[in-house]
């Protein structure tokens, strides 16, 4: 953590020292609705936006595994992120976007309720969020973001794709 | 008029030689920019001139092109001086330097006709003798520079091969040049395949010293890599491969005999320089910690095996044995001219394919030359990044979709006028993807080859040190596969001959005894079959012990009771658990019982699958069955309720409705149909993976029977929809491996499409697992959706 301060620190020299901001991506975070909350993931991890496609769906995996979808040749898994947060699921409709993430050379579909903007959120606006025992999706959390009167709840995105697959895996190898 | 074989040498080089003066045009222009601007020299791009000029030369030297040779090496002394500080280059150096670019390309077009570079002489002499007023106006003894002999020529090419030669001036230069990351890529990926070659042609000379076509290939091939390394500025390689590469030169020249322990040291030493190249390959500056030694042990084998050490001619063997730098005046002496990767390259046929198998390449190369004729000589070869590859078939994957939304366009039903012109044209469209495809597939097979002939080593290797003797045949290398194939096929070979070898096959003593001959025998063949290539390891050992591997097995826990009610099918494959081996203790060639789940695994990361068939006491075989290619399969797509899936053509029997009278229900509930004399079980696909069909009644849908692995079952779909070939795709890594599904396709429409893993299917049906289900299905009428 103390490391990542750092970081953000110089981060803000940067801008202090007026020169050319070398990450113009950092403090941009791409905004969404589930339900009344309003969540943002780092905008770095973004590559497109579009609207719900059709989706295949397959067995034997996690019911927040949607399935798979075609962009344009490429065949990329699509997750809910209600189902993800065990939230209840919603009927899509026209409003409902796909986001797509790249991590790790890993494209994946994020379908929300909505895509509201990119607005920035310099890191002192951003606190950690109150630590609550029995939420288990605390964890895909990186802050809360302060705009204005409202909260944003920032998103790990890493976290968002891969925790869980990291525990089922570390669970089936103790079953073992 | 020189011979078919010389004619195909000629044209390489005249291609080479046309790469080589495209590349140094602009370079030349570019060093006289920058020598303008700043008055300074840029050495890197003069080092790569005078690189460019060299290799000219060397290979114009090889074919007694005597006219290119001339006007190159002077070309290449002017360079020189400049490299060496001497002199500033002036526009009339390079004016010059360029005319000379432009009299060499006429006479590689002269050669490339005629096959000689005569009846130039006037021409060449002009531009001779301009280039000499200018290195004589540079160092001041014009003379000197006329006057070299045809020897002191040689000397200075060959200390370019060696640069870092204390007494070498060029030397000096070397680490003035930057070393860029692509060199060193370049470098590594070319030493690989030099070696490889190099080994090979070791491993020819193991069985027959006195093959000198063998001979040469190794010497040309070292050579290469010295330069290179040299060139890098690497030195212990240099070393290394400099002393076997005199070696090599003094059996070439009778001077010693070559015999098996000559060579074993020589592989020895092409071990080192490989693990040098992966130091490089890994960014590390390469050293070879024993280096010294070695070349002192290959001092000692010159000594040991030299034929006539008291001979007259013998005379600079004796110099060179005790004094490095000696040695490298007897290379100088040699009268072969060093010869550059260029000529080596088409000279050498048989080593051709491990240079190419990492690049785009036709099952034609491995032609013989003779047959192959003029063409052969003009083939081209090119490296490129699989990630390019990989882009250029995801985008052919994604032209054939577009191309079928345009042909079917819905639109074009509702237009009211005449489409055959636009059918005409779309058929024409059609059938070009078709081919783009076709062709595009094609660039990722490359021949196991290379693979294979990795093995004679290893299994040269193990027949000596466990003192047994084998005859190793390979059969089919010629099959091509996809390039993932070959990356995963590697390891698994290694370590199924290492088991033939030192489980299968026995001692000469202990095969004596049991009446077989002395000699064991080991072939590795592939070949296609149906729709699989079957890479197979067979010998003539000992065979699977069942005892052995039952008794373990129940050790182990593995099998329950005695297992004598086991087939030999499933006593087999329990070699394949993880830790599992027989042997009594473990040795460095196995019994860790790691190999045999490398095995598996692997193979099984490319759909393939493991067959193992033995008798004891005649021999066993490990067959390792791989889909022909990965990207391709004919594909049946059926129609379950709302979603589509495809079942591979191959797996399919039959098709049929079913009669009401041939389904039988058992008291669980699983239906069976008569077919024929067969009963077989049904699969209802939407069960299996949790979506609705749209039929209940098995006789209203489709019954496929499929088999796998002998095991025939019965899907129950609503209807077929098409044939057709499917591109596959993975389902990401991030979904992972999904049981019954092999990966998933997209169809004309852009709809993702998942392929019916039958085998897996099955097994999971036997196993009883269900699969867990999305939660419903999502598809145009966006379904709702609760968790």
């Amino acid at each position: 953590m103390a490391s990542q301060d750092a970081q953000t620190e110089d981060a803000l020299d940067i801008i202090d020292a007026d020169t050319i901001v070398e990450d113009t991506q950092h403090g941009k975070y791409l905004t969404f609705k589930l339900g009344n909350e309003e969540y943002g993931i780092g905008i770095r991890d973004v590559t497109e936006i579009i609207g719900i496609q059709k989706i295949t769906e397959l067995p034997d995996t996690p019911p927040f595994v949607k399935g798979v979808m075609n962009l344009r040749g490429r065949v990329i898994p699509v997750l809910d992120v209600r189902l993800r947060f065990h939230l209840e699921g919603t009927e899509y409709n026209d409003r409902t976007c796909t986001v797509v993430v790249n991590i790790k050379n890993n494209s994946v579909g994020l379908i929300v309720d909505t895509v509201s903007e990119v607005i920035d959120i310099p890191d002192d606006c951003v606190e950690e969020a109150p630590k609550v025992k029995n939420s288990p999706s605390a964890r895909y959390i990186q802050g809360l973001g302060k705009v204005g009167d409202k909260v944003k709840i920032l998103l790990d995105t890493q976290k968002l794709l891969f925790e869980n697959e990291v525990d089922q895996l570390s669970e089936s190898l103790s079953s073992n | 008029m020189p011979d078919v074989e010389q004619q195909e040498l000629l044209l390489a080089f005249v291609e080479e030689g046309y790469e080589l003066l495209d590349e140094s045009e602009p370079l030349l222009i570019e060093l006289e920019a920058t020598s303008n601007e700043s008055g300074e020299v840029d050495y890197e791009v003069l080092n790569t001139i005078f690189r460019l000029y060299h290799s000219l030369k060397g290979g114009a030297g090889f074919l007694d092109l005597d006219t290119v040779g001339k006007v190159t090496h002077e070309a290449e002394t002017l360079l020189d001086l400049f490299r060496k500080g001497k002199g500033s280059i002036e526009g009339d150096h390079i004016d010059l330097l360029n005319r000379s670019c432009d009299f060499l390309r006429n006479l590689l077009e002269n050669i490339e006709v005629k096959f000689s570079d005569e009846g130039f002489a006037e021409q060449a002499n002009a531009i001779i003798a301009s280039l000499r007023e200018k290195i004589a106006a540079i160092t001041g003894e014009g003379s000197a520079a006329t006057a070299q002999t045809g020897a002191e020529l040689r000397r200075e090419v060959a200390e370019d091969a060696t640069s870092d030669q204390p007494e070498d001036e060029g030397a000096a230069e070397v680490p003035q040049l930057t070393i860029t990351p692509e060199m060193v890529e370049q470098f590594v990926a070319e030493s690989e395949d030099l070696l490889g070659e190099t080994e090979e042609a070791f491993l020819a000379l193991d069985k027959d010293s006195g093959n000198s076509e063998q001979l040469d290939g190794a010497f040309r091939s070292l050579h290469s890599f010295k330069g290179n390394a040299g060139f890098l500025g690497y030195a212990d390689l240099e070393k290394l491969s400099h002393q076997a590469e005199t070696i090599l030169d003094k059996v070439r020249m009778g001077e010693i005999r070559g015999n098996s322990e000559l060579f074993s040291l020589l592989l020895e030493i092409v071990d080192f320089l490989e693990d040098g190249v992966k130091q490089v390959a890994r960014g590390e500056q390469p050293s070879i910690p024993a280096a010294n030694g070695l070349v002192s042990l290959m001092q000692d084998a010159v000594k040991k095996f030299s034929s006539n050490t008291s001979a007259g001619p013998a005379e600079p063997t004796k110099e060179e044995v005790n004094d490095p730098k000696a040695e490298e005046a007897t290379v100088v002496a040699e009268p072969e001219p060093p010869v550059k990767a260029v000529p080596a390259k088409e000279s050498e046929p048989q080593a051709q394919p491990a240079a190419k198998s990492t690049a785009v390449q036709s099952a034609k190369t491995h032609e013989k030359p003779a047959p192959a004729g003029k063409a052969a000589a003009q083939r081209q070869s090119i490296r490129v990044d699989v990630d390019k590859l990989e882009i250029l078939l995801d985008l052919v994957g994604e032209l054939v979709i577009a191309e079928a939304m345009v042909a079917q366009n819905p639109d074009l039903v509702d237009l009211d006028v005449s489409l055959e012109n636009f059918e005409k044209s779309s058929m024409h469209l059609n059938k070009i993807t078709r081919d783009l495809q076709d062709v595009a597939t094609k660039i990722r097979m490359v021949p196991l080859s290379a693979s294979f002939r990795r093995m004679i080593r290893l299994v040269r290797d193990l027949a000596r040190k466990t003192g047994k003797k084998v005859d190793f045949k390979i059969v089919g290398e010629h099959t091509e596969v996809d390039k993932t194939v070959i990356e995963q096929i590697a390891d698994p070979l290694v370590h199924i001959i290492r088991n033939s070898i030192d489980h299968g096959i026995a001692t000469p003593a202990n095969r004596r005894e049991l009446g077989k001959p002395e000699v064991g025998k080991l072939t590795l063949e592939a070949k296609y079959v149906g729709g699989e290539v079957w890479i197979s390891v067979s010998d003539d050992g000992m065979g699977l012990n069942r005892e052995m591997i039952l008794r373990k097995a129940i050790e182990k826990g593995l099998v329950e009771g005695d297992g004598s009610a086991l087939p030999n099918e499933e006593v087999w494959p329990l070699i394949f658990q993880p830790g599992f081996s027989t042997a009594a203790k473990v040795t460095d060639l196995s019994g860790r019982g790691v190999g045999m789940d490398v095995v598996r695994r692997n193979i099984e990361n490319i759909r393939g699958k493991v067959d193992i068939k033995s008798t004891e006491g005649e021999g066993s075989e490990v067959i390792l069955r791989i889909p022909l290619t990965l990207a391709i399969i004919d594909g049946m797509i059926t129609r379950v309720g709302a979603s589509r899936y495809i079942i591979p053509i191959l797996a399919i029997k039959e098709t049929l409705r079913a009669n009401p009278d041939d389904i039988t229900r058992t008291m669980d509930g699983q239906e069976i149909i008569r077919i024929r004399d067969g009963f077989y079980p049904v699969i209802r696909v939407h069960e299996l993976y949790g979506t609705k069909s749209e039929y209940v009644n098995l006789p209203d849908g489709i019954i496929v029977v499929v088999e796998s692995d002998g095991k025939r079952v019965c899907l129950f779909v609503d209807e077929l929809i098409a044939q057709q070939q499917v591109v596959i795709k993975g389902l990401s890594e991030y979904v992972g491996k999904v049981s019954a599904i092999s990966g998933c396709t997209i169809l004309a429409d852009g709809t993702v499409c998942l392929i019916v893993d039958i085998g897996g299917l099955i097994a999971a049906t036997e196993s009883g697992e269900k699969m867990i289900a999305g939660p419903t299905v999502v598809d145009e009428e966006m379904e709702n959706v609760s968790a």
